[in-house]
């Protein structure tokens, strides 16, 4: 197999993964510190808005865990952190009781969000990388016609009509017929 | 001897245990000379399935050659080859007489913790974790095998190992599930699932004669697998499933469902499916039935469903008023291994079905570990990988 492939593949999955828990572990954060969270920030206490932020990462690392594709998860962070961004950006203004932690914040939100704008580019490139899927198409593993018996019929022979598995051939299967026949009401009948 | 060994989530290791011994005098020792990685060892490796301690030896789907016998096992002999169903079996019970193998009522050497958990006992089965027995599993270079004198199938002279391994499990599994369907020549059968359990239920169904046969997976070479015998494959990832069955169909639904997935469907865009693998992760759910929702929602009214795909606890959210005010047939069950052996090793014999397409890996019992990391990801186009010892 294709070794930076590989390791494009594993490292990719391995940072959405964390990524997600993070999330979760954030969402969490923001949840039930809410205020306490937005005093350290130096946003001040916007329950609203910390709820609603909350839930949003919550579900977002649900979506990077849950799912076999990671992506829509990790762009959905992209898209949180940079609507993190614009929220953050008044609290530089000169009334914000703290801006030097305000400050921090955004540094710290700027730098999670090339995080997450890495990991969803890796995750794209692994895409680009993937090998082309076998073709496993010469794999019958039963006899076929080349032309169906009944036009516009399955390229396969019914076995039914000679289907011995009406006629067991051993005691061991007698019992176990894998067909029903039809009585001619239309009911079945039984083995 | 050298065995794989479970040793928790993700976590198989080739270890050094000790030698099985005879225990019961219808024992038999096989001496493993191919072994498989089945769909349902990814439940153990991936940490779903209750009842598995550090150490167990793992695998159940295996063949070799008997190398020691018990002394009251008149059928094996020092050198027969057998391959050995996934299913023991006593053969004496009433479920064993009745063919219901998979249920027998005595090989289960754990009844009690069985029948706590589903009521009542089922068979033990090869290294499948202590509420099926306890048994050590084939993935080992030799292998105990209770009860020899029912179980085991001899194989006849001029078979490799390729053609007749799959006996013990995934092509009576397949071709059971197709026979619970009881298909009819009208008969259009969706099965979900490409995998090497969906791959054989495909070839199953062309040979009982359905007017067309569906197949729905999301991974392009297994779906080309499953097209090669004759299956109209849908990808659940570019398509609508129950809109293509439909045209398919139309609008009816398919007369025969078959679930070849179980409890670890993928979770794909669909709402559910996402919700389920959360529930799973804080073990809410132990499996995510996102398919079998799919299925009796799709079905035909008067359809059946049949389910070979494992399930091992509890589900939710299961729409049993679609099941109920449809009509719909639900036949399930682990495989009655037995009950299939002696009609597929003939049609294996006459020609008429090579199991062995369904191998795109061989490799040593030493590589097993990341086998079943290649295996669980799919990776290289892995659909089905057989080891040597």
């Amino acid at each position: 197999m294709d070794e930076r492939y590989e390791r494009v593949s594993d490292t990719a999955e391995r940072l959405a993964r964390g990524l997600g828990w993070v999330s979760i572990g954030l969402g969490m954060a923001e949840l039930i510190y809410g205020r306490r969270l937005g005093e350290v920030i130096g946003l001040g206490y916007h329950p609203r808005v910390m709820r609603t932020y909350g839930l949003r990462e919550i579900g977002a690392g649900l979506v990077i865990l849950a799912a076999d594709d990671p992506r829509l998860g990790v762009w959905a962070r992209v898209a949180g952190d940079l609507l993190d961004l614009a929220t953050l950006m008044p609290a530089l203004s000169a009334d914000t009781p703290d801006r030097d932690a305000a400050r921090t914040t955004l540094g710290v939100v700027a730098a999670v969000t090339a995080l997450d704008l890495a990991c969803a580019q890796a995750l794209q490139a692994r895409e680009r990388l993937a090998p082309p899927p076998p073709d496993y198409s010469d794999r019958a593993g039963i006899r076929l016609h080349q032309q169906p018996r009944i036009p516009g019929g399955p390229p396969w022979t019914s076995h039914r009509s000679s289907c011995d598995a009406e006629r067991p051939r051993t005691a061991a299967s007698a019992r176990w017929s894998t067909t029903t026949s039809r009585a001619t009401t239309g009911s079945p009948t039984t083995r | 001897m050298k065995a794989l060994c479970w040793h928790g989530k993700g976590d198989i290791r080739y270890d050094t245990v000790p030698d099985p011994t005879i225990e019961d005098g219808r024992d038999a020792i096989i001496q493993m000379s191919s072994c498989a990685i089945c769909g349902s060892d990814l439940h153990l490796y991936d940490g779903f399935m209750l009842g598995m301690e550090g150490g167990d030896i793992v695998g159940h789907e295996f063949m070799g050659e008997v190398v020691e016998v018990g002394r009251d096992n008149t059928k094996l002999k020092v050198g027969d080859r057998v391959v050995v169903p996934f299913t023991i079996v006593c053969g004496e019970c009433d479920q064993c007489r009745r063919g219901n193998f998979s249920v027998c009522e005595r090989s289960n050497r754990n009844a009690d913790t069985a029948a706590k958990m589903f009521g009542h006992p089922t068979a033990g089965l090869f290294g499948y974790t202590h509420l099926t027995g306890g048994y050590p599993g084939g993935q080992a270079e030799f292998v105990r095998v209770p009860y020899a004198d029912v179980g085991p199938v001899k194989v006849p002279e001029g078979m490799t190992d390729e053609q007749v391994l799959f006996l013990g499990d995934i092509l009576p599994t397949g071709w059971q599930a197709v026979a619970q369907c009881e298909v009819e020549p009208t008969d259009t059968v969706a099965i979900w699932g490409a995998g090497p359990v969906g791959q054989f239920c495909v070839r199953a169904t062309v040979l009982m004669g359905a007017r067309q046969v569906v197949c729905i997976d999301r991974v392009p070479e297994r779906l080309s697998m499953a097209a090669a015998a004759g299956a109209i494959p849908i990808n659940f990832d570019d398509e609508s499933v129950l809109e293509r069955l439909g045209e398919l169909t139309q609008g009816k639904g398919p007369e025969k469902c078959i679930d070849a997935v179980g409890l670890e469907a993928h979770a794909t865009r669909s709402v559910d499916s996402v919700v389920d693998r959360a529930k799973q992760a804080v073990m809410l759910e132990t499996g995510r039935p996102h398919v079998l929702r799919e299925i009796f929602y799709a079905c035909r009214p008067a359809g059946t469903v049949s389910i070979p795909g494992v399930y091992g606890g509890l589900v939710d959210k299961i729409p049993m008023g679609a099941v109920m005010n449809k009509a719909l047939t639900i036949r399930t069950g682990q495989t009655h291994v037995n009950r299939w052996t002696d009609d597929l090793l003939r049609r294996i014999q006459e020609g008429e079905i090579d199991p062995s397409f369904v191998i795109t890996h061989t490799a040593g019992l030493q590589d097993g570990p990341a086998l079943y990391d290649t295996f669980k990801h799919k990776k290289d186009g892995c659909v089905k990988v057989v080891m040597k010892p």
